[in-house]
């Protein structure tokens, strides 16, 4: 009798620890997410412009009618992410989000204090070997650590008038999700941008 | 917008203001209509009956800390007529 209550007991218990796995996991294998759907407009490592939202052919849910939106899911596994791209004079912001959508970094046209976009995402490692070993040619670039190694980042850009639908669209499809990242060892090119 | 968080369709093609568009009052407040029928100034047509879902965004705003929550005013929802 007290062994059948054992086994009863034993069952409850991996049954419930089975239950909190699979919900704990459930996220990962959702296909109706950002992540995945994300994934349908094209290969990874590339800024893909979404759809202005209009009702009934809206990308993804909740996306703003006022806003172009353009995405990139990209791996640090590889290296640092580099991301450029010149930004319209208007509001504009790029946000990092994780695997499962949680928004980990953000940053604005009036936060990033120029008008355009020079951003390398790093894991925590990746961070502390830049630091070794600095790239002089980052010195203009922000550099962000992020506790993920898989991720996307999301563009938004206002759009105050249809008019210009267009044009900020074309300076999206020009933002650059895999920029080349200058190694420490070369020599540093001449930037006449620079002051010194 | 739809509870599923998808634009509603209408014949305007009108989903939305943005605070550059909106007409204002002298003091620089606004009223939006949101209505089946035609109203004058801001009007936000929905073609359906049944439920909406109005989203307000604020964007690049100090007030996304959280930590002055309480002194905002909120834009007031009020029903002014059963159509």
């Amino acid at each position: 009798m007290i062994r059948l209550l054992l086994y009863a007991l034993g069952g409850l218990l991996l049954g419930g620890i089975i239950h909190i796995a699979t919900v704990l996991l459930l996220p990962d294998f959702a296909n109706r997410d950002a992540w995945t759907s994300l994934g349908r407009f094209g290969q990874d490592g590339r800024f893909h412009v979404l759809p202005m939202a209009e009702p009934g052919t809206e990308a993804l849910p909740y996306l703003d009618p006022e806003m172009a939106y353009a995405a990139c899911r990209f791996s640090l596994e590889n290296g640092p992410v580099r991301i450029k791209a010149a930004m319209p004079d208007d509001f504009w912001s790029i946000a990092v989000f994780n695997r499962r959508g949680s928004n980990v970094y953000s940053l604005n046209d009036r936060t990033a204090e120029r008008a355009d976009l020079d951003l390398v995402i790093t894991t925590p490692v990746q961070m502390a070997q830049l630091r070794e070993n600095p790239i002089a040619a980052l010195n203009q670039s922000i550099v962000i650590e992020v506790p993920i190694t898989r991720g996307f980042a999301l563009i938004r850009s206002f759009v105050a008038d249809p008019t210009l639908v267009g044009r900020t669209e074309a300076m999206l499809r020009a933002a650059d999700c895999s920029a080349g990242l200058p190694t420490a060892d070369s020599p540093l090119p001449a930037d006449p941008d620079e002051k010194s | 917008m739809h509870g599923d968080g998808h634009l509603m369709e209408n014949p305007a093609g009108r989903t939305a203001f943005h605070s550059r568009e909106v007409l204002r009052r002298e003091d620089g407040s606004f009223e939006i209509a949101v209505s089946r029928t035609p109203e004058p100034g801001n009007w936000l047509p929905v073609a359906t009956d049944g439920r909406i879902r109005l989203i307000l965004r604020l964007y690049d705003t100090p007030l996304s800390g959280g930590a002055t929550i309480g002194d905002i005013a909120m834009p007031a929802i009020e029903r002014t007529g059963c159509s």
